[in-house]
C-alpha cells in the first residue's frame, strides 16, 4: 500500500471512492428516515424540503426518530440548540413575520387601487412590532415556583409533618 | 432484548405453574419456614456475640462471617428436602447485613474486609458516616441499625425477609440473670424502624382482606377511585403514605409492594423487564408529587377552571412523559401503575425502606446513591469504596470466554439459578460443607480451614468473574446508600440539558428512568448533586415479607417480631384513614368473622437437627 503522500498513490480513485461511500451512507440514512419521498408510508416520515431539526427543537416540537427492531420509535435525543442558533432562528422568524405583514399590506394597497404601490415604504422601522411577548411560564419554571413556595413556607424548624400525641409508640421487649 | 418462547410454554411458565394449589403452597411455606429459621439463627448468632456481656471480645463474629454462616445454614437446611427431585432450589437473596445508611447489597465475601480496609480511608475519621464506619471495620457497634435480608426459593417459589435489628448496650436483668437492653431505641432510627414495622403489618392485613374485600372498613373503601370494594394499588399507596407521614418519615426510592411469581421475585429488577408487572413502587417522582400537592398555588391552579397556562403545559408534558414511557418499551405491561386489584391466588412481596426526617433541617428529597469501586476515592472522602459481591447471570447473553477460569466459573454459575450468586457458592469446598451436619452450638462453629480454602477459591473465581462481567454475561447487584438532598439545591441547579440524558447503569424499573420528570431532572443530574456538601446520608430501616393469599386463608410466609424501641410519634386517631386502619387491625384479630391470616412458623430445633423435612403446621 503506498503511503498517503507517495507520488504514485491513485489519488483520484481513492477520493472518488470515498465520495461515493459518503453519498451512499447519506442515501441510506435518508431512506431510513423516510426523507426521500413526500408521501412515504412510513409513520412520522417528513419531507426534506421544509424540514429543519434546529427549528423543531426551537419550537419544542422535535421528535427524534429511531429505527428500533424494524419499528420507528420515539426515543430521547442528545440533540441540543446553541444559544447563538436560537437567537438566529428567533431573528429569522421575526423577519418572516414582517415579510408576511408587508405582503399583506402590499396586496391591500393594490386592491384599493393605490397608484403608488411600487413606492410603498418598505422601511422595517416604521412597521408595527410583530414580536409576541411570551408572558407565560414554562412548565419547569412553574414547578420551580410551586416548590419554592413550599420551601419558603416551611423555613421554620417546625415543618415536621408527623403526629405527636400523648403516648407515642412503644414496640418490642428488652430481652433478646 | 427478549428471548422468544412459544406461547404454550409461556402459558405454562407464567400461568399454570403459578396457580396457588396445595403442592405450590407447600413449597412456598417450606421456603418461608427455612427463611425464618435462618433469620432466627443469624439473630441468635448476633445476640450471642454482641448482646452477651460475658462474651470475649476476640470471639466476635465479623459481618462477613455472619453472612457466610447464614448462607451456609440456609443451604444446609435446603439440602434436606426434595432430595431425589430434579427441581431447582437454593438461596434467592444472599444474606446481606446493611448498617445505617446502607440500604441494600452489603454482603461481603470472606476475603472482602481486607480489600475494603485497604482501599478506604481510616474509618474513624470524622467524614465517614456511621454505617460505612462499621462496614469498613467489619464489626457491628452499639447503636447500629442493621437490616438483615435473606431469602430462598424452592422450585422457583421464593420467600424473602428483611428485618431491622439494633445493637443495644446491655445490662444484666437482676431477676432472670440474663442480659437485656438497657433501654429502648430512641430518636430518628426508632421512628423509621417503628413505622416500617407497622406499615408492613398493616399492608399484610390489607392484602389479606383481598380474599374477602366486603369486610374492608368504609373509611378505607372510600379511598379507592370510585369507592370500589376492592384492594387496589391506590388504596395500598394511600395507606402506606399516610402511615409514613404520621411518623415524619419518607420512603426510600425502590420501596415496593409487588406481586411475585415463580422465578420472578424481584431479584432482577432493572435488568430484566417483567411482563405484566403488578404492584406499587415508590420512586423520587412520588416525593415530587407529594411536595407539589403541598403547594397552595398549585392547588389553586388545579381548582381554578381556567387554570394557568403553565399548568396546562405541565399537564401536557406529563402526558408526553407517559407516552414516552410507553413508546420506549414494547411491553407496556412492564411499567408499574397503581391501577391494579389484588386477588386471592396471588403472592405478594412487601419491601419497605423508610428513613426518618426528624434530624434534617430543611425540606429535601430522599434518594439513593450507588457505591462503586471508585466511590471512596473522591476528594470529599465522605463515601466508601465497595466491591460488589452478588452476581446475576444474564441468560440472554452468550459468548465464548478466553480464560479457562472464566469458563469454569461460568459453567458453575449456570448450574446455580436466575438468582444472585456469591463467589463463595461456586467453591467446591463450600459445596462439601453444605453436606456436613448442621452445627447449632455457636461455641463449636469453627470452619477456619474450610474458610481458608474458600478464600483461595474466591481469588480464582474473581478473576473469572471479571471477564464474565466485562462481557455482560452477568451483572452485579449494587450496594446503595440513602442520601438526602435539599430541594433548594435541586431547584437551583443549572440544568440546560433537561431530561435528555439517561443513566444506563441505574437499575430502576422500566418507565422510572427519569427521577424527577416535572422538574426535568435526569438521573445523571441527580447523581452529580449527590456530591453537594449539603447532601447528607440518612439511616434507613427496612422491613420485607412475603404473603401468599388464598381464598380461605392468607399465609404470612415470613414473620419477625419488632425490636425494642420507642418513638415520639403515633397515628392521629382523628383521621378517618387511621380509624379505618384500626378497624382493619381489629378485623385481623377476630379469628371467627375477621380476616384470616396464618403466620408460617420457623422450623423447630428438632426438625433442624433431624434429617427429614418438617411440614407439620
Amino acid at each position: 500500500m503506498p503511503s498517503k503522500n507517495s507520488i504514485n498513490r491513485p489519488k483520484q480513485l481513492a477520493n472518488n471512492a470515498k465520495r461515493q461511500q459518503r453519498a451512499h451512507k447519506k442515501a441510506i440514512f435518508r431512506k431510513e428516515y423516510g426523507l426521500n419521498s413526500l408521501n412515504s408510508a412510513v409513520r412520522g416520515a417528513r419531507a426534506r424540503v421544509d424540514y429543519s431539526t434546529q427549528l423543531e427543537i426551537y419550537k419544542n416540537e422535535y421528535k427524534p426518530l429511531e429505527v428500533h427492531h424494524g419499528r420507528l420509535t420515539n426515543l430521547l435525543s442528545s440533540k441540543s440548540l446553541s444559544t447563538k442558533r436560537a437567537q438566529k432562528i428567533a431573528r429569522n422568524l421575526k423577519y418572516i413575520e414582517k415579510r408576511k405583514y408587508l405582503k399583506e399590506q402590499l396586496k391591500l394597497e393594490k386592491n384599493n387601487g393605490n397608484p403608488n404601490v411600487n413606492t410603498f415604504s418598505t422601511d422595517i422601522s416604521v412597521l408595527p412590532s410583530t414580536k409576541v411577548k411570551d408572558n407565560t411560564l414554562k412548565p419547569v419554571e412553574a414547578v420551580k415556583c410551586y416548590i419554592n413556595e413550599v420551601i419558603s413556607n416551611n423555613k421554620q424548624p417546625s415543618f415536621n409533618s408527623g403526629f405527636i400525641g400523648n403516648q407515642g409508640t412503644l414496640l418490642g421487649k428488652a430481652t433478646f | 432484548m427478549s428471548i422468544a418462547i412459544s406461547e404454550n410454554d409461556t402459558n405454562i411458565l407464567l400461568k399454570t405453574k403459578n396457580v396457588l394449589d396445595e403442592p405450590v403452597l407447600d413449597k412456598y411455606q417450606l421456603a418461608g419456614k427455612i427463611t425464618q429459621t435462618t433469620l432466627q439463627y443469624i439473630t441468635s448468632l448476633i445476640n450471642s456475640c454482641y448482646h452477651d456481656s460475658n462474651k470475649d471480645e476476640n470471639q466476635l463474629f465479623s459481618i462477613s462471617q455472619l453472612c457466610f454462616l447464614a448462607d451456609l445454614f440456609m443451604n444446609q437446611l435446603l439440602a434436606k428436602d426434595f432430595k431425589g427431585k430434579t427441581l431447582e432450589k437454593g438461596i434467592a437473596f444472599p444474606c446481606s447485613i446493611d448498617i445505617d445508611e446502607i440500604a441494600n447489597g452489603w454482603s461481603p465475601e470472606l476475603d472482602d474486609p481486607l480489600f475494603i480496609k485497604e482501599k478506604n480511608n481510616d474509618p474513624d475519621s470524622e467524614n465517614i458516616p456511621s454505617g460505612a464506619r462499621s462496614s469498613i471495620k467489619n464489626f457491628l457497634s452499639i447503636g447500629d441499625l442493621i437490616k438483615i435480608t435473606l431469602g430462598c426459593q424452592i422450585d422457583g417459589y421464593t420467600s424473602q425477609i428483611t428485618h431491622t435489628l439494633c445493637v443495644y448496650p446491655t445490662e444484666i436483668n437482676p431477676e432472670s440473670g440474663l442480659s437485656q437492653a438497657t433501654g429502648p431505641l430512641l430518636g430518628a432510627k426508632a421512628d423509621a424502624a417503628a413505622v416500617a414495622q407497622i406499615a408492613k403489618d398493616v399492608v399484610v392485613n390489607l392484602l389479606a382482606s383481598a380474599a374477602s374485600p366486603e369486610k374492608l372498613p368504609e373509611n378505607l373503601k372510600s379511598v379507592n377511585p370510585n369507592g370500589e370494594t376492592k384492594v387496589t394499588g391506590h388504596l395500598l399507596r394511600k395507606v402506606v403514605d399516610h402511615l409514613i407521614e404520621s411518623y415524619n418519615c419518607a420512603l426510600v426510592p425502590g420501596s415496593k409492594i409487588r406481586r411475585i411469581r415463580r422465578f420472578l421475585a424481584g431479584q432482577n429488577e432493572g435488568i430484566v423487564a417483567e411482563r405484566e408487572f403488578k404492584g406499587c413502587v415508590w420512586y423520587e417522582s412520588n416525593q415530587e408529587n407529594l411536595l407539589l400537592a403541598k403547594s397552595q398555588q398549585y392547588q389553586n391552579d388545579l381548582n381554578n377552571n381556567e387554570g394557568s397556562n403553565a399548568l396546562a403545559l405541565l399537564q401536557d408534558s406529563e402526558n408526553a412523559h407517559e407516552d414516552k414511557q410507553k413508546s420506549a418499551f414494547i411491553y407496556d405491561s412492564a411499567i408499574a401503575t397503581d391501577d391494579f386489584v389484588v386477588y386471592p391466588g396471588e403472592v405478594y412481596l412487601i419491601d419497605l425502606k423508610v428513613v426518618s426526617l426528624s434530624d434534617v433541617q430543611e425540606l429535601g428529597l430522599v434518594t439513593v446513591e450507588t457505591l462503586t469501586e471508585y466511590s471512596g476515592s473522591t476528594s470529599t472522602g465522605r463515601n466508601m469504596t465497595v466491591r460488589n459481591s452478588q452476581f446475576i447471570r444474564d441468560y440472554t447473553q452468550m459468548k465464548d470466554l478466553k480464560l479457562r477460569t472464566s469458563r469454569e466459573c461460568l459453567s458453575k454459575m449456570d448450574k446455580q439459578s436466575v438468582y444472585p450468586v456469591k463467589l463463595t457458592y461456586l467453591s467446591d469446598e463450600y459445596q462439601k460443607l453444605i453436606q456436613s451436619p448442621i452445627e447449632l452450638n455457636f461455641q463449636n462453629i469453627n470452619y477456619i480451614e474450610s474458610q481458608n480454602v474458600i478464600v483461595k477459591d474466591n481469588l480464582k473465581s474473581r478473576m473469572g468473574m471479571n471477564e464474565i462481567i466485562d462481557n455482560f454475561l452477568a451483572t452485579s447487584k449494587p450496594v446503595q446508600i440513602v442520601k438526602y438532598i435539599p430541594w433548594d439545591v435541586i431547584v437551583n441547579v443549572a440544568n440546560p440539558d433537561g431530561v435528555k440524558s439517561i443513566d444506563a447503569v441505574n437499575p430502576t424499573l422500566p418507565g422510572f428512568e427519569i427521577p424527577l420528570p416535572k422538574l426535568n431532572i435526569s438521573a445523571l443530574k441527580l447523581k452529580s448533586l449527590l456530591k453537594n456538601s449539603r447532601t447528607i446520608p440518612l439511616p434507613v430501616a427496612r422491613e420485607a415479607c412475603t404473603v401468599a393469599i388464598t381464598d380461605s386463608l392468607t399465609y404470612k410466609l415470613t414473620h419477625a417480631e419488632p425490636i425494642y424501641l420507642q418513638s415520639k410519634y403515633e397515628l392521629n386517631p382523628n383521621s378517618p384513614l387511621t380509624q379505618g386502619i384500626y378497624q382493619l387491625v381489629e378485623l385481623s384479630k377476630d379469628s371467627r368473622f375477621g380476616i384470616k391470616i396464618r403466620n408460617v412458623k420457623p422450623l423447630s430445633e428438632k426438625a433442624v437437627k433431624s434429617k427429614v423435612p418438617d411440614l407439620s403446621e
